[in-house]
């Protein structure tokens, strides 16, 4: 399992939510996506 | 024979106020034209049972000489995340609370205020979040253009029924663009107003900061006419006999036009809509945008903070209930933080004066709404599909922003996004309707 999958996993956890297995690849590609989206905005000159 | 297309706002007002039409018949008319086309549309999920009662007082109204006006009698439709009294909001959703709504949404109530007739509830992509997601209760509304096409969402329901001719008129919300970007599909007005322009009582929350409701319309003068009832002051259908002489007209041709995701039928038809506006008297000058990407990541934190907050309960006791489409889009925000929420909120008023200073130099901006046309339904079978598009910024920013018809690129819709000060529905709404009437594209409807 990747970090990126175990931290999502654990995230949902926290939450008292579960990722199906088949829910797994599209969410984590969206959360991947929102790393890099939530990067550009901490990253940008305030 | 099938049943045609039901009319304008504008002739059917004429022919309900010197009695060649009452708005009982014009029901009977729009009911007609559902019942040849939705089949393979699937606009509608739900009839109203107080139309004919609301049609009836219409006509008695007229009748007494009481005209409460332009949409005295005229049908509309209701997006399925707005409440409508005696139905249930479904959200698309079976995880949904199935009770019926005690009461109308203020803009509903609004509409009905104005001597409108509450038609029926219409699809929409669960929660608002994403789809087309084919496991859901209801099946995907249909590209009228091309059936195996999709509409684009949220408000898919809303531009799907009334680019069949089923409605004229119809009441969508737009959270990152789900009123704009289906009304571009589809080939038919969408509008975003300012931020708090049109309340949001009644309607289910996304995002609260970037939420708004609107009008999805045939026409942009039927849009101005809804406009001016679910906002009162807006003052839009008034100024539309304005032309566009004499305005200058910002074109953020870079902004869209230099993604590799832009179909180059759309910058085509974008570059065409900017020269039709030339030739109408308007002066074009190239405007910059704030970086796309920022505003787009911003929009995006926002969104799935906030959306998971929202359902999170619903997802830990009714999550078997829900699509996987939105169940993975919202998960997939688990990993933002407050910190980012904020930092991300505290960007969007920057933005925001990027673009007024972009407005500072013109009357309003014009951009393309989607980048490509509608995808086909077989595309989301293979997995996730982007849809680029340009219209979740202006849910940051706030600032009006309306779709409306550009041409056809592969015999399918797209639009172009005219973006006005804040406030200025009526400005945006008059350069789409000159326009609208420059290019005749607004007539073209789908072979149904």
């Amino acid at each position: 399992m990747s970090d990126d999958l175990a931290a999502l996993r654990a995230a949902l956890a926290a939450r008292g939510l579960a990722l199906r297995p088949e829910d797994e690849a599209a969410a984590l590609a969206t959360a991947r996506f929102l790393a890099q989206a939530a990067a550009l905005v901490r990253d940008a000159p305030q | 024979m099938i049943a045609p297309p039901v009319p304008s706002a504008a002739q059917a007002g004429a022919k309900l106020r010197d009695g060649r039409l009452t708005a009982a018949r014009l029901l009977s008319l729009h009911r007609d034209r559902i019942a040849a086309v939705d089949g393979r549309v699937r606009a509608f999920w739900a009839m109203d049972p107080r139309a004919d009662d609301a049609a009836a007082r219409a006509d008695a109204e007229l009748a007494a000489g009481q005209d409460r006006g332009p949409l005295h009698g005229i049908p509309f439709a209701v997006k399925d995340m707005i409440d409508v009294e005696g139905l249930p909001t479904t959200n698309g959703s079976r995880a949904a609370d199935p009770a019926q709504a005690a009461r109308d949404a203020e803009a509903v109530r609004r509409l009905i205020e104005a001597g409108a007739v509450p038609l029926g509830k219409v699809a929409t992509y669960e929660w608002g979040f994403v789809g087309p997601d084919p496991g859901l209760a209801q099946p995907p509304a249909a590209n009228p253009w091309n059936l195996a096409h999709v509409t684009g969402g949220s408000s898919s329901g809303s531009a799907a029924a009334v680019a069949a001719g089923m409605a004229r008129l119809a009441l969508g919300s737009d959270t990152g663009g789900s009123i704009r970007a289906p009304a571009a599909y589809c080939g038919v007005v969408g509008v975003k107003p300012t931020r708090g322009r049109v309340p949001g009582e009644g309607i289910a929350a996304l995002s609260p900061a970037l939420d708004h409701a609107g009008p999805v319309a045939a026409t942009v003068a039927e849009a101005a006419l809804m406009l001016d009832a679910l906002a009162p002051g807006a003052g839009a259908a008034s100024r539309l006999a304005g032309s566009a002489r004499g305005l200058t007209l910002g074109y953020a041709r870079d902004w869209f036009a230099a993604d590799p995701a832009c179909d180059a039928g759309v910058r085509r038809a974008m570059d065409d809509a900017a020269s039709a506006l030339s030739l109408a008297g308007a002066r074009i000058v190239e405007v910059p945008l704030p970086d796309y990407a920022l505003m787009e990541a911003a929009g995006a934190v926002m969104i799935h903070v906030e959306g998971l907050r929202r359902h999170e309960a619903s997802l830990r006791t009714r999550g078997h209930l829900w699509g996987r489409m939105a169940t993975q889009t919202v998960q997939g925000g688990a990993l933002l933080t407050d910190a980012d929420l904020a930092r991300a909120e505290a960007l969007a008023p920057r933005l925001a004066a990027g673009v007024d200073a972009a407005l500072e130099r013109c009357d309003a901006i014009l951009t393309a709404t989607v980048l490509t046309p509608a995808p086909p339904f077989a595309a989301f079978g293979r997995g996730a599909v982007w849809t680029p598009m340009r219209t979740l910024p202006f849910n940051l920013t706030g600032h009006p922003a309306l779709s409306v018809p550009a041409g056809l690129v592969g015999g399918l819709p797209v639009g172009m996004q005219i973006v006005g000060r804040h406030g200025d529905e009526a400005g945006i709404l008059r350069v789409a309707a000159a326009f609208e009437a420059a290019t005749g594209h607004g007539v073209h409807r789908p072979p149904l």
